[in-house]
């Protein structure tokens, strides 16, 4: 064993350091595999004393770590530092306190998304954050990038439903920020929400639960083109109505949903379906559903039609959820992107993207969370041919620049990770770096907490 | 002083204050001018200059909330935002309006009515309140239980830095992961890390129906109490749920809105009123829980009372509200469990002794300066988290000129 991998054996116990070659090429990279990266150990630590005694350690050598959760990330975030090591949190995956009454939890990061809502169930409470990962994503990581999801449209992202944390800095202090009531006075839980594990390392959490909704009215429409498709979702937000959801897939993100196990029964010749869903108490549905109803028929909707059961819901969502898994059909490498545009520009931006792939000649399936404006372009490639990964690359980044043209952002819910690094000076400008910067200082002079994501340390 | 602020600024931007106004007094300092910069690039000038010439200043809109939070120490010069009231971005059919920090809070509702839309934050300042000094108080209403805090509504915002630098936070679309976010530590942090100039707010559907009861004639507060928070099991997800008053002396109200039917049905999902009691419900004209606004305040302007803010796991309301002595008059959100009263300074320290216990908070958030000291007026005055966000402000706000004091 090297004398790394002792130390921190006795640190927490050799069943919880994985140092052979073997069990690291799991870890080398996320879920975005462009950049890979294999640390020089991990370490599966059981609770916050033992994470902050690792990092208090490598803070001593002076040795970079990064957190990891389930890896499910889609921007690098997770990806290794150089000779530094990953401190997973999966193994601390226990629900701490539930208070139903006042509709709060504490959880330790490792707890995985589902499995939090499915413990909650009996109660008729759940977390509200759906992340399409989240049968698989932890909580932990749902804080680290500010998860959303597909009802994020109604409920918020998870920066909405976190009142506290507690957070190893990284020099191994540990410190309670805010609480089952929230934080008091200057709010740094809010700050280290979305830090993507540059802070320090976050090892529990007060979340904030949401009340079952009581019923679901889940729609599919069927349009001729995307624009219309679009068009339909600004006269559904002009109305005035706020859906739980609502999901566009253009006619290759059908194609491949329709060719998979997750069959959902889009129709194969529309151009583009929105699924829209509205949630709550009986008493409050018809009138938002007449007019989601109403805004599609105008805008020239070919089909609508509404769930007929739980289980026809739970199969329009299916399809939407696989589209990742089921893009992998299409080419050994999937590159979701997670740009942001105003919801009145959904329609031009979701048209000069299309553009901007068939240009390149990539396949590229589009989802997106339409009632955000948050747009998932998935670019199907062949990372093993350099052009191919390239032109990927290439047309990621005009993907981005174009949200950014459009008033949007380069990312919506996905994080910076290593992936956007370089677009984060087009996205602010340098005065705004320079305090991000001062605010990394102040939480990590040494620069060891996943140094290198999220901003540009240097400034150039 | 004031020679070198009328170079900078123009002699129409600089006035010494008047007796009677807002900024004559800031918590026992006399201010020694009160500047009005006409935009970000002027107010970058001054923030340099004073850093420079270590002047230090507080921020403010037009003058209203200055007495809250931890005590200012002395302040030079207020910098009044009212001259910034441009609206640089207003686009309804995206929900989504920025406003520069004088514009007052009732223009933006005034717009977002034009379109059937609201502002989704309904903190109880009147017609003084600005979008700057809102995002900066970070003080939500009592229609937190539906709209959540400031920062949730709060998109991004531009701000200037002590040192003179410009820099944006956030943006202007509903979700955005890129970069720290920067919004969560400036709204509610008072002035004290940088001067907000722009602040951009989500904007929602006002809904078709949106009605307010109030239960009139429970009496004492036990009764009321029970009721009331018994009524957040019921699944009636109000707006707001509030209990104001005085011990002896209370009023219940609830807040309901969404559809039509909804909340009519919610409605009759009611109890009658309290057994034993001619309590009933009654429907206001106008809806809200106004006395958010006017309660605690009335009894302050008496002078012989401090305000306290407060925040308990609601549950835990059931200990904490009983605990209050027969003078206060306070009003309590019982969704939300958060709260505000007027008490005597001496009952203070036993109230947030009880509110620490069941894992909340109660701080000195009004009344004389002596008694906001950090000790009081922050929920943890020491300790490493203390430490971090002293050390955030030292970062940003190096010079401490600041609004000094409320964060240090």
């Amino acid at each position: 064993m090297d004398p790394l991998a002792k130390d921190l054996a006795a640190l927490v116990g050799p069943a919880s350091v994985l140092a052979e070659p073997d069990y690291l090429m799991t870890y080398e990279c996320d879920s975005l595999s462009f950049y890979k990266q294999r640390p020089s150990a991990v370490v599966l630590p059981e609770n916050t004393d033992q994470v902050s005694r690792v990092v208090a350690y490598l803070a001593r050598k002076g040795i970079p770590f990064t957190a990891r959760g389930s890896g499910t990330g889609l921007s690098g975030g997770a990806t290794p530092v150089e000779g530094g090591v990953v401190i997973s949190l999966s193994r601390m995956d226990g629900i701490l306190e539930v208070r139903p009454e006042d509709r709060v939890a504490l959880v330790q990061a490792g707890v995985v998304n589902t499995a939090l809502s499915k413990a909650l169930e009996p109660l008729g409470l759940h977390f509200a954050p759906d992340p399409a990962s989240q049968p698989v994503c932890t909580l932990g990581g749902n804080v680290g990038e500010n998860a959303g999801g597909p009802h994020c449209f109604k409920w918020g992202l998870t920066v909405n439903h976190v009142l506290g944390l507690t957070l190893v800095l990284p020099d191994g202090k540990v410190l309670r920020l805010g609480g089952p009531c929230g934080e008091p006075d200057l709010d740094l839980t809010g700050l280290v929400v979305a830090s993507e594990g540059t802070l320090g390392i976050v090892t529990e959490i007060w979340v904030r639960l949401t009340p079952n909704p009581e019923t679901f009215r889940t729609l599919l429409a069927s349009f001729p083109s995307l624009e219309d498709c679009s068009r339909a979702v600004s006269e559904i937000v002009g109305a005035g109505i706020v859906p739980a959801a609502m999901e566009i897939l253009d006619r290759k993100a059908i194609e491949i949903v329709e060719a998979s196990v997750n069959r959902a029964g889009y129709p194969k010749e529309a151009g583009a379906v929105l699924l829209v869903e509205l949630d709550g108490r009986p008493e409050e549905m018809d009138r938002p559903q007449r007019k989601v109803e109403e805004a599609c028929r105008n805008q020239g909707a070919i089909q609508v039609e509404f769930a007929k059961s739980p289980e026809h819901r739970m199969k329009l969502w299916k399809g939407r959820k696989g589209v990742y898994g089921t893009a992998g059909r299409l080419a050994p490498d999937v590159y979701v992107m997670d740009g942001v545009v105003p919801r009145n520009k959904l329609a031009e931006a979701l048209h000069r993207i299309q553009a901007v792939t068939d240009s390149y000649g990539l396949v590229c399936p589009n989802i997106a969370h339409a009632g955000d404006g948050n747009v998932h372009p998935t670019i199907c490639y062949d990372g093993r041919d350099p052009e191919q990964a390239g032109k990927a690359e290439m047309a990621g980044r005009e993907i981005l620049q174009i949200c950014l043209e459009l008033g949007g952002t380069i990312t919506g819910e996905h994080g910076v990770g290593l992936e956007k690094l370089a677009l984060m000076p087009e996205m602010f400008p340098p005065g705004s770096l320079a305090v991000m910067r001062r605010v990394k200082a102040v939480f990590d002079p040494a620069a060891l907490a996943n140094p290198g994501k999220l901003i540009p340390l240097e400034e150039n | 002083m004031i020679g070198r602020l009328e170079e900078l600024l123009g002699p129409d931007a600089v006035e010494t204050p008047s007796p009677g106004s807002p900024w004559a007094n800031l918590d026992g300092f006399e201010p020694q001018a009160v500047v009005h910069p006409a935009g970000e690039e002027e107010l970058a000038a001054l923030l340099r200059k004073a850093t420079e010439s270590a002047w230090p200043l507080a921020p403010s809109g037009r003058g209203h909330a200055l007495g809250r939070g931890p005590a200012l120490k002395a302040v030079k010069i207020v910098v009044a935002l009212d001259r910034m009231t441009e609206i640089p971005y207003e686009e309804p059919e995206d929900l989504v309006i920025s406003a520069q920090a004088g514009v007052p809070v009732e223009e933006i509702r005034r717009r977002a009515e034009a379109h059937g839309l609201r502002l989704a934050l309904e903190p109880p300042f009147g017609e003084k309140a600005t979008a700057g000094g809102m995002a900066a108080l970070g003080r939500s209403g009592s229609s937190r239980a539906r709209d959540g805090r400031v920062r949730d509504q709060v998109l991004g915002v531009r701000a200037v830095l002590s040192d003179g630098s410009i820099f944006t936070a956030g943006g202007r679309v509903v979700k955005n992961v890129a970069g720290y976010d920067l919004v969560r530590p400036l709204v509610g942090s008072r002035g004290a890390l940088a001067v907000l100039t722009e602040v951009t707010y989500k904007l929602r559907p006002r809904p078709p129906a949106d009605k307010t009861w109030i239960l009139e004639g429970p009496g004492a507060l036990d009764d009321a109490l029970e009721l009331g928070l018994s009524l957040r099991t019921l699944g009636l997800e109000p707006a707001a749920l509030g209990l104001w008053g005085s011990p002896s002396a209370v009023t219940l109200g609830i807040r309901l809105s969404g559809e039509e039917a909804d909340v009519t049905a919610r409605r009759n999902k009611l109890p009658c009123g309290i057994p034993g009691r001619s309590a009933r419900w009654r429907e206001l004209e106008e809806t809200g829980l106004k006395p958010f606004e006017e309660a605690p305040w009335e009894a302050l302007e008496e002078g012989r009372e401090i305000l306290v803010r407060f925040a308990l796991p609601p549950t835990a309301l059931a200990g904490f509200l009983p605990a209050l002595p027969q003078e206060a008059v306070f009003f309590a959100d019982l969704a939300e469990g958060r709260g505000e009263a007027a008490v005597p300074h001496q009952v203070y320290r036993a109230l947030r002794e009880r509110a620490a216990a069941s894992g909340g908070f109660c701080v000195v958030e009004g009344g004389p300066p002596t008694r906001r000291s950090p000790g009081a007026a922050l929920a943890r005055p020491e300790g490493p988290e203390r430490d971090l966000a002293l050390a955030l402000k030292k970062a940003l706000d190096p010079a401490g000129i600041l609004s000094p004091g409320r964060l240090d």
